[in-house]
């Protein structure tokens, strides 16, 4: 009889854990990481059948045994793994995305473009100092807009690089809290609320783990776990079973960033598998870093193309022209220890050459002083100061100590526009030609400037005289104009014929007596030859193309990878979600499944109940025949 | 069995709902801007290939603009050639009046003041200037008068090289008439000992200049000999100037013919543009009539669906 209470008091309170369990079930069907648990119920064993203890005969009730967390590592697994997969596609569309938009939003093939006409209105109205000053204002857009997309890129590997660093600052902040799970389940029961929990924790945690980097799970005694990244055995181990998580960085090793182990100690350098968002940011650094280094040969491309192009002709003044563009600039790195709020401003002179190591500027007691980094030479004083070329101008505000670094930079970055009025822009040829109304032929002189020229001596205006021709080869004498003297006896065989300074061909056939005039381009010059000639540096194709193309170029590779990465991202997160879904359907809660378990466990619970009071009627009726 | 987890499923319905937004969204952006491609990830070849026909677009804009400045100063040269033309007729009509033997001194003292006149008008008209006050006849020169007077008083070309060309598609057609090239060359030899100089050709002044004197040489022989010159020279000086205005016409024409081609590659860039950016509006309205459809669809099914649920029958 007692046993038979005892057999419904098992049931009674087995169901009711269940029941609890089961309520758990429900009240964490929204929580994230939380895993279904269930409790299993088994009979209770046999007995030794003393009097006080049970009938051997009789079952002796129930016992509620392990709550069982409902979990599938292989699916947790692939879920895992497919998350990770996709969260380097996401990580690396981003920001491939942000390096579209900064070279779309530069507008710097509107800018190119932009120029380039000028250079044809240049060409239209030669003379016209309204068309001078526009084609020098697109000039100065075209180079601000290398500077700014170069600048705008800088910033974006700068983004990256601290996106890198907190995702590897977040890794090491999960192994060592995965390390630590591990010790708190080798302390813990197993089966256990507490247990259960730790294990929550430690599959969020792993889950977080693998969205940054992919990782191998080998799961130890008492759901302890040992990670080391990569796919198989074999790869570098994160976090033993037992034992502190081993800490990762990244470094750059040359241009491409590297992930190294124990970074602040002998870090050791091994190979970043290809999934997680920390893999994606790093395929995305690199590919800021190309876009860079290609937009850096551009405007270095373009500033020597433009710069060569405007020294071969001449100004509105007869002179020479002289170079469009500065190709250096200097960036100011304020040191990161200072404690003063000062400001410096900097300017470089037009055509200094700064020293490539850079320069010092500290803020000392009274003064200021502006060093070259390698020692050669240094200027002190209170205001503004100036050494190669640089003026340092300082504000008020630096604390004694503070120190910035001033660095020349090229590219893209260091092009702008060098001071130039409208009228020394080089709109003519540095010489012209015209031949006698009197020529009887249809040959014309074709002048160039050539500094390393050094055929005859003798300076334009010059006459040529053409004094034999046939079959292609003739002679022709050469006057200087001021003087009447005939300085040269030249050959016409289609060759250039050197001058000092300039050569010159002739094309068509010559007749005996015809005679060319060759004249250095005065002042007020309405030639527009050299304006023409910048067609050639819009048209001229180096490797990757003409100037425009090879930045079309640039912008079609980074937006065809942003295209293939979108598509990629797409499948695989159609996989993320159906493994994700495989595992939740293992371990996540439903609710309408909890429903139909609480009717089942409520009726259990009912049925015990009742073994209870059939037992005490028994009890009760034994007792009444005994009164 | 497969167990429906509450969360996952509640979460995945969300997310279909939201992807259907963002289609939907898409589409009225497409709608609104009228094009296809949006930004180069959209369709990197269409992008690339519409940068470089938007710049074919501007960079022939700006050749047009180079044509019609060429063809404002053509037609400038052509205007200042005519009134030159019509300078040159008047003069040989008053070299046949001076010819004739009958006339006075006083007469042909009236003609030769009037032939000087034509001859200030000439140089006059020789020293035009375009929009931007560069010489017409100075070639490439253009700070000094296209033609001024020597040491000698004789008036002389001074300018040097060639008028501005535009570049069209590589060729280049010149925007000019050089002086000489409309107005002759004053030359001379000079021979023998002592050195005699000898004119061997003159220049439309030099010929006004020479029947100028013609007209007041006082001595009738060498009076006929110099007239004939001179109105000899001045059928010459016609030629040439209606060889010259024939250039001057030519190079219009040619600009006039690049204008058009030019107009109808603008034509097919932007046929060309419009196939590769644009959106074929009926079928995007459709599409997002299509889309809103089943975004509505979805919602209520979400709503129908969750509210299902096995609690409502626990009483």
């Amino acid at each position: 009889m007692t046993d038979l209470l005892r057999i419904g008091a098992s049931g009674v309170r087995a169901y009711q854990a269940a029941l609890a369990v089961t309520g758990d079930n429900v009240a964490n069907a929204d929580s994230e990481n939380y895993v279904r648990r269930s409790l299993s119920l088994a009979s209770a064993p046999a007995g030794a059948g003393t009097p006080f203890a049970r009938e051997t005969s009789a079952g002796s009730g129930v016992i509620a045994g392990d709550t069982i967390r409902a979990s599938d590592s292989l699916k947790t697994n692939a879920a895992r793994v497919a998350a990770g997969d996709h969260e380097r596609f996401a990580a690396r569309s981003d920001w491939l995305k942000r390096l579209q938009d900064g070279v779309t939003g530069s507008a710097l093939d509107t800018r190119l473009g932009g120029f380039f006409d000028a250079g044809v209105d240049l060409a239209a109205a030669p003379t016209s100092v309204a068309a001078r000053t526009i084609f020098l204002d697109r000039a100065d857009q075209a180079a601000s807009g290398f500077a700014a997309l170069g600048a705008n890129l800088a910033r974006l590997d700068a983004d990256i690089g601290s996106a890198i660093s907190a995702t590897t600052t977040q890794i090491n902040a999960i192994t060592t809290g995965l390390a630590r799970v591990n010790d708190e389940l080798r302390r813990t029961q197993s089966g256990g609320a507490a247990a259960n929990g730790l294990l929550d924790s430690r599959d969020a945690l792993l889950a977080a783990l693998a969205e940054r980097v992919r990782i191998n799970v080998t799961e130890g005694a008492r759901g302890t776990v040992a990670v080391s990244l990569g796919s198989g055995n074999g790869g570098a181990v994160l976090v033993p079973g037992n034992g502190s998580a081993i800490r990762v960085g990244v470094r750059d090793n040359g241009g491409t960033p590297e992930l190294v182990l124990d970074p602040t100690h002998g870090a050791i350098s091994v190979r970043l598998p290809a999934s997680g968002s920390l893999a994606g940011l790093i395929e995305a650094k690199s590919e800021v870093a190309a876009a860079r280094a290609a937009i850096d040969t551009l405007a270095n491309r373009f500033a020597i193309a433009v710069n060569d192009w405007a020294q071969q002709g001449s100004d509105a003044l007869g002179d020479p022209g002289t170079p469009l563009f500065s190709t250096t600039s200097i960036a100011v790195t304020p040191g990161a220890a200072n404690a003063g709020s000062a400001g410096i401003e900097v300017t470089l002179a037009d055509g200094a050459v700064p020293a490539t190591d850079g320069y010092r500027l500290v803020r000392n007691a009274a003064d200021w002083t502006l060093a070259r980094i390698d020692g050669t030479a240094s200027v002190s004083g209170p205001g503004p100061l100036a050494l190669d070329g640089l003026t340092v101008t300082t504000r008020a505000g630096a604390r004694s100590g503070d120190s910035w670094r001033l660095d020349p930079v090229g590219g893209a970055i260091g092009l702008a526009l060098r001071p130039i009025g409208p009228s020394r822009l080089a709109v003519a040829d540095r010489y012209v030609s015209d031949a006698s109304a009197s020529n009887k032929g249809n040959a014309r002189l074709l002048v160039s400037p050539d500094a390393s020229a050094a055929g005859f001596a003798g300076t334009p205006p010059l006459r040529i005289s053409v004094t034999a021709f046939a079959g292609g080869i003739g002679t022709a004498d050469v006057t200087e104009i001021a003087s009447g003297l005939v300085i040269a006896t030249v050959t016409l065989d289609g060759s250039r014929i050197a001058g000092t300074g300039f050569d010159f061909g002739m094309s068509g056939i010559p007749i005996v007596g015809d005679s060319f005039r060759l004249l250095a381009t005065g002042a007020g010059s309405s030639d527009n030859g050299n304006a023409r000639a910048l067609d050639r540096v819009r048209t001229v194709s180096a490797a990757g193309g003409t100037l425009e193309t090879s930045l079309d170029a640039s912008l079609a590779g980074i937006a065809s990878r942003l295209a293939e990465t979108d598509r990629l991202g797409e499948t695989a997160q159609a996989v993320r979600d159906d493994s994700a879904r495989a595992r939740d359907a293992v371990s996540g809660v439903d609710i309408n499944q909890e429903a139909a378990e609480l009717t089942r466990l409520q009726a259990a619970y009912r049925a015990n109940a009742q073994v209870i009071a059939a037992a005490r009627d028994m009890l009760d009726t034994l007792l009444g025949i005994a009164r | 069995m497969t167990a429906i987890n509450t969360r996952a499923a509640h979460a995945a319905a969300v997310a279909r709902l939201t992807s259907l937004n963002r289609a939907a969204d898409m589409a009225q952006e497409q709608i609104a801007t009228g094009k296809r491609v949006t930004a180069p990830a959209d369709d990197p070849i269409a992008f690339t290939r519409a940068s470089v026909l938007r710049r074919a677009d501007t960079a022939a804009l700006a050749t047009q603009r180079g044509i019609d400045a060429a063809s404002r100063r053509l037609n400038a040269t052509d205007t200042a050639l005519a009134g030159i033309s019509d300078i040159v007729q008047r003069a040989r009509e008053l070299a046949l009046q001076g010819s004739n033997g009958t006339l006075s001194a006083s007469d042909r003292d009236v003609l030769a003041t009037e032939v000087s006149e034509l001859l200030a008008a000439a140089t006059g008209l020789a020293d035009t200037r375009g929009s931007d006050g560069e010489r017409l006849f100075g070639g490439a020169a253009s700070a000094v008068p296209a033609y001024a007077a020597d040491a000698d008083g004789v008036l002389q070309w001074q300018g040097a090289g060639r008028a501005p060309a535009v570049v069209i598609d590589g060729a280049s057609v010149s925007g000019g008439i050089e002086g000489p090239d409309a107005f002759g060359i004053t030359t001379s030899t000079v021979t023998g000992a002592p050195p005699v100089t000898t004119i061997t050709s003159r220049d439309l002044f030099a010929t006004l200049s020479a029947l100028v004197g013609a007209l007041a040489e006082p001595d009738k022989t060498l009076r006929n000999t110099a007239m004939s010159a001179a109105l000899g020279e001045i059928d010459g000086h016609i030629t040439r100037l209606g060889t010259a205005r024939a250039t001057a016409g030519a190079r219009l024409g040619r600009l006039e013919s690049e204008t058009e081609r030019i107009a109808r590659t603008s034509l097919a860039i932007q046929t060309d543009l419009t196939k590769l950016e644009s959106l074929d509006l009926t079928e995007g309205i459709a599409r997002l009539q299509r889309l809103l459809t089943v975004v509505r669809a979805a919602q209520a099914s979400f709503v129908q669906t969750s509210n299902l649920s096995l609690w409502d029958q626990l009483r």
